[in-house]
């Protein structure tokens, strides 16, 4: 078995500057963004372990009397949907009334509307040849900020896709998701050791200096060869080809990026190795085990929620691990599927298809909802909510030197639709972890209906560092609000 | 729903007055839409999504053909003024039906549509990658490269194909996964032996072993004659590693892998180098040959391809027709059906079908995929037998198994297995519109959904789909008072439909669902539903009264003009990766042409495309 990617390139920063100096790399916003380094001795030093954002994101929006708590303030006991979560509320912000105002195209339907808003909060979501087309979605953003300081700017996992499709590249492009455990963990860790980052080592500069890559290594040389070759055959291309050729070269560089960072990490790994933090990290023990277990592992999900559950946990575990090691600073979860099945976690009638109970248990108001159904989906919601909470007991678990992973995360749990009948309002919304002690926990806040829930993805950036102060439609929302902030949160 | 898959009815039917000059924007469109149309469907009311406003003048309305296209339809049926409102004056309709005409006309100045990059699916490069390295690996699944994103439609879109940095590392774990086994695996040693067509010998040195190795792989590996000097670039990734100490096979490995990553391999370009900016020309025959294999085989074209772009045969009109036939009944052209037809038929979605148990127990995983089974097999009859595409809608045929058959009541095949069995006129079948499939996967887990059944039909087999429901009309009306509680599914969905911002649509698309209510949500014909009677009646407007399945085929017969014209769209469409525009239309019209003359055999939709303008021709950028 080869690694996934090259091990070993490096390309002369020369060829790269004539490559731009010849306009072939003007419409490349990712050179642009990826700061070539990692933590170096003496480099910018930050005081405390870096601030990860992870989403949580499960379908089929919820049952709001059941997820939201009727006080303000302080929050009492929660309500039923977030049960689970009980023990570790002193970590959770519960945010209410924030809601989406992002217009359709005429193009898609009502959860491909809701699905491309979700983490984008464009003023307007379509379809163009057929493919979903939003504004950036926010971890790609984030990754933009905190991206170039981990091995993997961004991590999208789980089951979303085709009309659940969440992410979006800064040019609007539908983003693909891991669907598979097994790949995203070799994605993530092939070639290396899985070992807690001895933070307190890293922050005082005691990370060494990777070798330098060998220039004349084999794969320096075939992405030497397809960069030459990519080059010369823009001549020959029309606009639409040369656009496409782009796409070609910014992907061979990022896999070039890769490389490189991998190169410079396995480095500062050896050496944590030798005096490692103090957590443990192990592969996820349901990892499967080769590829016909994880196919037949993925194919169940929707058809038997033991499998479903056996998913869920293995892709929390995954997201728990690629922060644990500092493998990525964004994680993305998009999980569950409006097709599943829900014997035996939906106890009451005889409708176990979350879809049709979606439709069935939500209407305008909540005395209109078939109430059978509407009980159907506060149980799937109660039960999706289990793995949630699994994830925040994990990370509350991990010792970071001092602090907690879960105290060094902003970890947003939601759903791409407010409610099972297509609702962009009122979303569910909470936050847990403390962002590098900068967010308490413990509060229910209820902003003025409507609220634009970019303002939250603003407030998220904020804490990771972003200044810009805008994201989506925070500000041309026709229901903007606040100034485009959530004044309170932190 | 996907817009992609729009409409294409007929505009040659529309009314042309021979030498009559084409009126103006002002008289030929917008004083008509002024004094008919817009009181609906301004950019305020928009009623069933469509704003008229948006045309202002003929430049516009190029970009809005679409929506042009469904005015002509439905103003040309008089669907469109509805009923209750002023009727067109013939003289008006004729100008309006005139003016739509003229703006989309190229017969004078044909136009292939854009030039697009082609980015190889993954079904596409899985299937290359194995003929081109001749080995029966699965490269794609052990790679984990996802399947498109695409939403409906055809995944071969140019548009929505994006080679992202997470598909473009997964490119290359593929390719190192496949070499791997073609350099590793007992079970390749064959075709290793057929690669290296030359090993080095005591007269032949290991580097030029190397290169002629390369100059027999990278033509097949590019689809295309390949120059000295590119054979060169990749051979000296060769040569290094022979330096090194390498063995040959090693280093032919290490020449070859850069070849499975190169944007000539995973991207299906065409060269423009030559032509001046705004020119069109016939692409070359090598290029030609591989829109042929994509179109047809989904994978790169075989050896008595190339060799007849290279001779050139290719470009006689004989030597295409023979290749069109032969590539047409080799067992590749299975990828026709698989992502052309089941998917134009939305047939994956059968997989999704959730019919409850409590419902359906008859209705177990191995119905589901008998009745899968059944439409594959009745498409692929179509190509192999050749048979007309109005079987689609009729035939006096059909494909089963015991259990199927069982589930159909009607007349076993003689084994269990599959087997083509004659229908009766009783037995109501014949055609996609008694198959499980269909059936089932556009019903609820407890009951038929009318009007998923009818978008079904309006989407699929007319190309006219009703655009998505707005965002809340996701549920039936809450109980109310003043409403009568509703006795049937029937007068609930009536009620639900009544609703001002509803009945523009459902009463478009619901009639052709309930004909099918005979047929329960597991496709099984049934006498009653839940106690009541099944009310299989529709009332269509601008076309009247119908009862059952039969009588729905009766109408679909009056469309079939517009029927052939959307399967000549969709193959098209399919064909050239893209959405379909007015220019478009003259070839339309020859494919639709060539179909009538050939008694609508499915070789005469395939020729018309392979044969059509922008098949075969490219315009310079």
């Amino acid at each position: 078995m080869k690694t996934p990617f090259p091990s070993t390139s490096e390309v002369p920063v020369s060829r790269r500057s004539f490559l731009r100096g010849a306009g072939v790399l003007a419409a490349l916003p990712f050179l642009e963004t990826v700061a070539p380094s990692v933590v170096r001795a003496g480099s910018r030093v930050p005081l405390k372990p870096p601030v990860r954002f992870g989403i949580y994101t499960v379908t089929g929006g919820t049952v709001s009397e059941s997820w939201v708590p009727q006080e303000l303030g302080n929050l009492g006991k929660l309500p039923s949907i977030l049960r689970t979560l009980e023990p570790h509320k002193e970590d959770l912000v519960i945010l209410s009334n924030l809601s989406q105002s992002g217009q359709g195209d005429g193009r898609i339907n009502a959860h491909e509307h809701c699905a491309y808003v979700h983490l984008s909060c464009a003023d307007t979501v379509g379809k163009l040849n057929g493919k979903p087309m939003a504004s950036q979605s926010v971890d790609e953003r984030a990754a933009e900020i905190v991206g170039a300081q981990s091995l993997i700017p961004a991590v999208r996992m789980g089951y979303s896709g085709g009309e659940t499709s969440f992410f979006f590249d800064r040019q609007g492009r539908s983003l693909g998701v891991e669907r598979n455990p097994r790949m995203a963990f070799e994605r993530m860790f092939k070639g290396r050791q899985l070992v807690a980052p001895n933070w307190s080592r890293r922050l005082a500069g005691g990370s060494p200096e990777a070798q330098p890559l060998g220039s004349k290594a084999y794969d320096a040389q075939v992405v030497d060869l397809l960069l030459d070759d990519a080059r010369r055959l823009q001549k020959q291309l029309g606009r639409s080809d040369q656009g496409k050729l782009n796409e070609y070269l910014e992907s061979v560089f990022s896999i070039e990026q890769r490389v490189r960072r991998l190169h410079e990490r396995i480095a500062i790994e050896a050496v944590d190795l030798k005096d490692p933090g103090p957590s443990n990290p192990h592969a996820p023990s349901n990892l499967p085990t080769d590829n016909a277990a994880q196919d037949q592992m993925v194919r169940a999900v929707s058809r038997n929620p033991a499998i479903h559950g056996d998913y869920l946990r293995v892709m929390t575990d995954l997201m728990v691990l690629a922060f644990q090691t500092d493998t990525t600073r964004v994680c993305s979860l998009g999980l569950g599927t409006d097709e599943a099945l829900f014997p035996g976690v939906v106890t009451v009638g005889y409708e176990h298809h979350a879809h049709t109970l979606e439709h069935h248990g939500n209407a305008a108001r909540v005395e209109d909802a078939d109430p059978v159904a509407r009980e159907g989906c506060r149980q799937i919601h109660a039960w999706y909510s289990q793995f949630f909470t699994d994830a925040v007991a994990k990370m509350r678990a991990i010792d970071e030197g001092g602090s907690s992973l879960l105290d060094n995360t902003v970890l947003l749990y939601t759903s791409y639709m407010a409610d099972g009948g297509h609702g962009t309002k009122n979303y569910p919304a909470l936050l847990a972890g403390g962002a590098g002690g900068k967010l308490k926990g413990g509060r229910h806040i209820a902003y003025q209906k409507e609220t634009p829930f970019a303002n939250l993805y603003v407030e998220v950036l904020d804490l990771l560092g972003d200044r810009s102060g805008e994201f989506g439609n925070s500000k041309t929302s026709k229901k903007a609000a606040y100034e485009g902030r959530l004044p309170g949160l932190v | 729903m996907n817009l992609a898959r729009f409409i294409y009815a007929s505009l040659s039917l529309l009314p042309v007055v021979a030498g009559a000059v084409v009126p103006e924007f002002q008289e030929g469109f917008r004083t008509i839409v002024e004094r008919y149309c817009l009181e609906c469907h301004d950019e305020k009311k928009q009623k069933g999504g469509v704003d008229l406003s948006v045309v202002t003048n003929g430049e516009t309305a190029l970009d809005r053909y679409h929506l042009l296209r469904k005015v002509a339809e439905q103003v040309r049926s008089g669907e469109m003024p509805p009923e209750d409102e002023q009727a067109l004056k013939p003289e008006d309709k004729q100008t309006l039906l005139h003016w739509i005409a003229g703006t989309f006309d190229t017969s004078k100045s044909p136009h292939p549509g854009p030039p697009l990059a082609r980015q190889l699916t993954r079904a596409e490069y899985n299937a290359t990658l194995r003929d081109l390295l001749r080995i029966n690996f699965d490269a794609a699944s052990q790679a984990g490269i996802p399947e498109e994103n695409v939403v409906g439609g055809y995944s071969n879109r140019a548009g929505g194909l994006v080679l992202e940095p997470v598909l473009m590392e997964k490119f290359f774990t593929a390719a190192d996964l496949a070499l791997d086994y073609l350099f590793g695996d007992k079970a390749a040693a064959g075709p290793l032996k057929t690669l290296l067509v030359v090993r080095p010998d005591d007269s032949t040195q290991p580097d030029s072993a190397l290169r002629k190795v390369l100059s027999v792989f990278l033509p097949r590996a590019f689809r295309r004659p390949v120059a000295d000097e590119e054979v060169n670039a990749f051979a000296r990734l060769g040569v290094s590693a022979l330096t090194n100490g390498d063995a040959f096979e090693e280093a032919v490995r290490k020449a070859i892998k850069p070849v499975l990553v190169s944007p000539h391999f995973l991207l299906r370009l065409e060269s423009t180098a030559s032509a001046t900016p705004g020119t069109v020309a016939r692409v070359s025959n090598a290029e030609l040959a591989v829109r042929l294999s994509y179109f047809l085989w989904a994978t790169m074209p075989d050896e008595e391809l190339f060799i007849a772009a290279n001779n050139g045969t290719l470009s006689e009109p004989e030597g295409f027709e023979r290749q069109v036939r032969r590539m047409l009944a080799h067992q590749k052209a299975e990828a026709l059906n698989r992502y052309f037809l089941e998917r134009w038929l939305q047939l994956p979605s059968i997989q999704k079908a959730l019919p409850s148990q409590n419902a359906f127990p008859s209705y177990t995983r191995s119905l589901r995929d008998a009745m899968e089974r059944e439409t594959r097999m009745f498409c692929e009859h179509l190509r192999k037998e050749d048979r007309s595409i109005l079987e689609f809608i009729e035939a006096d045929y059909t494909f089963v198994n015991a259990e199927l058959s069982k589930h159909y009541r009607i007349i076993p095949p003689s084994g269990k297995d599959f087997a083509k069995v004659n229908l009766r006129p009783e037995d109501h079948r014949g055609g996609l519109l008694g198959m499980g499939s269909i059936l089932t996967m556009t019903s609820h887990t407890d009951r038929t959904k009318p009007t998923a059944r009818g978008k079904w039909i309006l989407e699929v087999l007319l190309g006219t789909p009703p655009p998505p429901p707005p965002p809340n009309a996701g549920t039936f009306a809450p109980k109310s008072k003043d409403k009568i509680e509703p006795k049937s599914f029937r007068e609930k969905l009536a009620q639900h439909a009544s609703n001002a911002s509803c009945v523009g649509c459902h009463r478009r698309v619901d009639p052709l669902g309930f004909a099918l209510e005979d047929f329960d949500a597991v496709g099984t014909w049934r006498a009653d539903a839940g106690g009541q009677t099944v009310d299989n009646a529709g009332t269509l407007p601008g076309i009247g009264d119908f009862k059952g399945v039969e009588g729905l085929r009766r109408i679909l017969q009056q469309k079939q003009p517009v029927i052939i014209r959307n399967i000549a769209a969709q193959t098209l469409s399919y064909a050239l990766g893209r959405d379909l525009s007015y220019y478009d239309e003259p070839a339309l019209d020859e494919i639709v042409t060539a179909l009538a003359q050939n008694e609508h055999r499915f070789s005469s939709l395939i020729l018309g495309v392979a044969k059509s303008y922008p098949f075969q021709n490219r315009k310079a950028e």
